[in-house]
């Protein structure tokens, strides 16, 4: 027996509607440890080259990691999917209950092809795994889901994973929310569900998972908790979830400001976890065996929307949605993100999207005609939340805002591609970058598009974070590919478990000593590494077999041309040749040839060879 | 003398590391669902709660156990089930006020069980991260007093 894992995937094709299970590959356990490994590496084997991701041949998997469901804390699981927002290899991670539930039904994964005939939803218990009839569910927003569900379904608890209208409708950044508001939000997994005909996942399980070595994993997991107890930056987000920094941020000139025009937001204060703790929220809620508690539940009491019940705003649905969009009222911002998590919508690519919209309304590139008589504008509340719902239900303007910032600003052209913030079609996260070239470098030579989770240089480049032992220069173009190479490696490698990110607080030792003593395997801190290089490289080699190239590690016009206005950050704009500059570094340290093409000594040196690679 | 635990509900995160634990000490093994208490979470969000065993005074699963495999344990203050004694027959999973006494599965033997608190040393309670549960004693029977 294998401690940690199943070894055992759940494999439903939703067309024909035969259900069955499958080892894993040789050599995935070992080389790929789990979560964003598996999705790596499943998402080269399986997947289709060039297929299109609305299509029933595309392939969406649950994945979860070797530690999901244990006594470990903070254990995540993710979604996997080639996204129908970029075209590219796309994860996208959760937290909540439902990755250990399904370690419980006894399965390392679930991959899912096809399309049914007409709404269904899975419903799992162990061996019993059934495509039911989901026709009273289609319509209905993720909070009335889950209500249905609970009310159809008796017995001892149970998870779900659900999509909203936006995902039914194909919105291509509609996001997979599961139980409770807990989301897989980047990339379009929800759309690529609704494509099947996939409403939900239901699951529950009686397998009980062993560890390897018992009395050394408690022992690791007691550490992994007296770490995160006495961390800094968890005790941060216990008290105020991820919205303690907005004024801070803004004061650096990194938060996104009227669609990146600039990088400081006047009424920041207005948007910190202060507010939303005096005003808004009720209670800490908590993941699977999270001592940190970032999630917030509470309920709006003031204004229009009084008596809603929601989740917390996050940071990053404040740097995109908040800020970005003018926002001065804490609860207007709270309704927008409750807006997106019952229609099932990404919040960050939602206000990117608003936000280019807003802007070109106001230079004129739209008109009011094109917005259905919306009067978007800065602050403009009721006019943003319109705008979200005509999104999710594709009505009217929304139809067009639903395809994502990319293919609305190349429709449109001209000037409209210049305020289109987005790179390889992924809308921008919640921090500028122009003050942060390093930070841009991930963004630009991210597998999912620009992102904040594959890698995270705002310590070194705004923060003050040393770099072994030395101060970093924030604006400095030189040094910074080495430093984004190894922060995308660890982090890949600590995805593989999936261990959340506002949990890394827990050393590596300890997170590599509960890996070890619950599997039995004996990786070191530089196994990990590796196992993190080899899924840049397997994911880098997917793309360019979608016909990804260098061209793509690109970032916005915006970013690119013109200069930020805000103090700290005058003057800063990262140029093309500033962006070459860092690429090549980049691909040279990556072992990548000029084109960003891994090679052949890199993938020998990794073990991945043509043998493996052979999609 | 009574013993039980008391969860607050007012501080409990709904994370489940009492279920965790729980089930790694009495099962060796993972899965909440062998817990020998159960957190609960409204449908709403807004509240989570930890239902224990309260060791009942008047327990529902002492009085309908058909072959006395439940007994109290005067000098450790709780409730116990004699796994020897048991037939599996289910009365008291069915009877329990909070369905907190727990059946294994029928493949299995069907057996009955529940929180014995460790002989006194809750690792449930020690696990817990907000200080929502508690080991309490009560000296004498709970009288309720009208003034």
């Amino acid at each position: 027996m294998c401690y940690g894992y199943h070894e055992r995937f759940l494999h439903v094709d939703l067309t024909s509607g035969e259900i069955g299970t499958f080892p894993p590959s040789e050599g995935l356990i070992r080389s790929y440890v789990g979560g964003r490994g598996f999705a790596a590496k499943m998402m080269w084997d399986l997947a289709a080259p060039k297929v299109d991701p609305l299509e029933p041949e595309n392939v969406f998997m649950f994945l979860t990691g070797p530690l999901t469901g244990l006594g470990a804390p903070c254990m995540r699981s993710l979604i996997a999917f080639k996204s129908p927002l970029t075209l590219t290899y796309c994860d996208s991670y959760h937290g909540g209950f439902i990755g250990a539930e399904i370690k419980y039904a006894g399965y390392d994964g679930i991959v899912i092809y096809g399309r049914a005939d007409s709404p269904v939803y899975l419903y799992i218990e162990d061996d019993r795994v059934e495509v039911r009839d989901a026709a009273h569910l289609w319509g209905l927003n993720t909070e009335q889901v889950y209500h249905a569900l609970y009310k159809d379904i008796g017995g001892s608890r149970f998870e779900i994973a659900c999509i909203g209208p936006a995902g039914e409708n194909l919105v291509r950044f509609a996001m997979l929310d599961c139980s409770y508001h807990r989301q897989s939000g980047r990339g379009g997994g929800g759309a690529v569900m609704g494509s099947k005909n996939l409403k939900a996942i239901v699951v529950r399980g009686t397998h009980r998972l062993r560890v390897a070595e018992p009395e050394r994993f408690q022992t690791a997991v007691r550490q992994a908790y007296a770490d995160l107890e006495t961390a800094p930056g968890a005790l941060d987000f216990r008290r105020y979830a991820t919205l303690s920094g907005i004024v801070d941020d803004s004061e650096k000139g990194i938060l996104p400001t009227f669609n990146y025009q600039q990088a400081s937001f006047k009424h920041a204060a207005n948007l910190l976890g202060q507010v939303y703790e005096e005003r808004i929220w009720l209670r800490n809620a908590a993941c699977m065996g999270c001592s940190i508690a970032c999630s917030k539940m509470g309920a709006i009491r003031r204004g229009k929307h009084r008596g809603t019940i929601c989740d917390n705003v996050e940071f990053e649905t404040t740097g995109t949605m908040g800020s970005n969009l003018g926002f001065t009222k804490a609860e207007d911002l709270q309704y927008a993100s409750h807006l997106c998590d019952i229609l099932g919508l990404d919040t960050m690519s939602t206000g990117v999207t608003i936000a280019f919209a807003t802007e070109a309304y106001k230079r004129g590139i739209l008109s009011r005609d094109d917005l259905d008589g919306i009067e978007l504008d800065w602050g403009a509340a009721d006019a943003v939340h319109t705008m979200i719902k005509k999104i999710a239900h594709r009505e009217g303007i929304g139809d067009l805002l639903a395809q994502g910032v990319k293919r609305v600003s190349e429709r449109l052209g001209g000037e409209a591609l210049k305020i289109a913030m987005h790179t390889k079609g992924l809308e921008t996260p919640g921090y500028e970058t122009r003050g942060m070239p390093g930070h841009a470098l991930g963004y630009a030579t991210g597998d999912r598009g620009g992102d904040h989770e594959r890698s995270y240089m705002v310590h070194y480049e705004a923060r003050g974070a040393l770099w072994q032992g030395r101060p970093v220069d924030s604006f400095a173009r030189e040094g910074k590919a080495e430093i984004q190479i190894y922060t995308q490696n660890t982090t890949a490698g600590n995805d593989t478990l999936i261990l959340c990110h506002f949990a890394n607080e827990v050393g590596i030792e300890t997170a590599i000593e509960m890996l070890n003593a619950a599997t039995g395997s004996n990786l070191t801190e530089e196994d990990l590494f590796i196992v993190g290089e080899r899924v840049w490289n397997i994911t880098r080699l997917f793309n360019l077999r979608e016909g990804f190239t260098r061209a793509d590690d690109d970032l916005p016009v915006r970013v690119k041309e013109e200069p930020l206005p805000d103090p700290r950050v005058k003057g800063q704009r990262i140029s093309q040749e500033d962006l070459d500059y860092m690429l090549d570094d980049y691909y040279r340290l990556r072992g990548w040839d000029e084109n960003g093409v891994p090679t052949e000594e890199k993938l020998t040196a990794l073990g991945i060879t043509a043998r493996s690679i052979r999609g | 003398m009574r013993r039980m635990l008391v969860a607050n509900y007012d501080v409990c995160t709904g994370c489940r590391i009492c279920e965790l634990t729980c089930s790694f000490e009495k099962e060796g093994a993972y899965n909440p669902r062998f817990a020998r208490l159960r957190v609960v979470t409204s449908n709403d969000g807004l509240w989570s709660d930890v239902v224990v065993c309260a060791q009942c005074e008047n327990p529902a699963c002492l009085r309908v156990c058909p072959s006395n495999a439940i007994e109290r344990d005067e000098e450790a203050g709780i409730v116990v089930v004699d796994p020897e004694r048991c037939t599996a027959c289910g009365l008291c999973a069915q009877y329990c006020h909070r369905q907190i006494i727990k059946l294994y599965p029928k493949d299995e033997g069907g057996k009955a069980y529940k929180c014995d608190l460790c002989g006194g040393r809750v690792p449930c309670v020690e696990a817990c991260p907000t200080g929502a549960l508690h080991l309490v004693e009560l000296e004498e029977k709970v009288v309720l007093r009208v003034p």
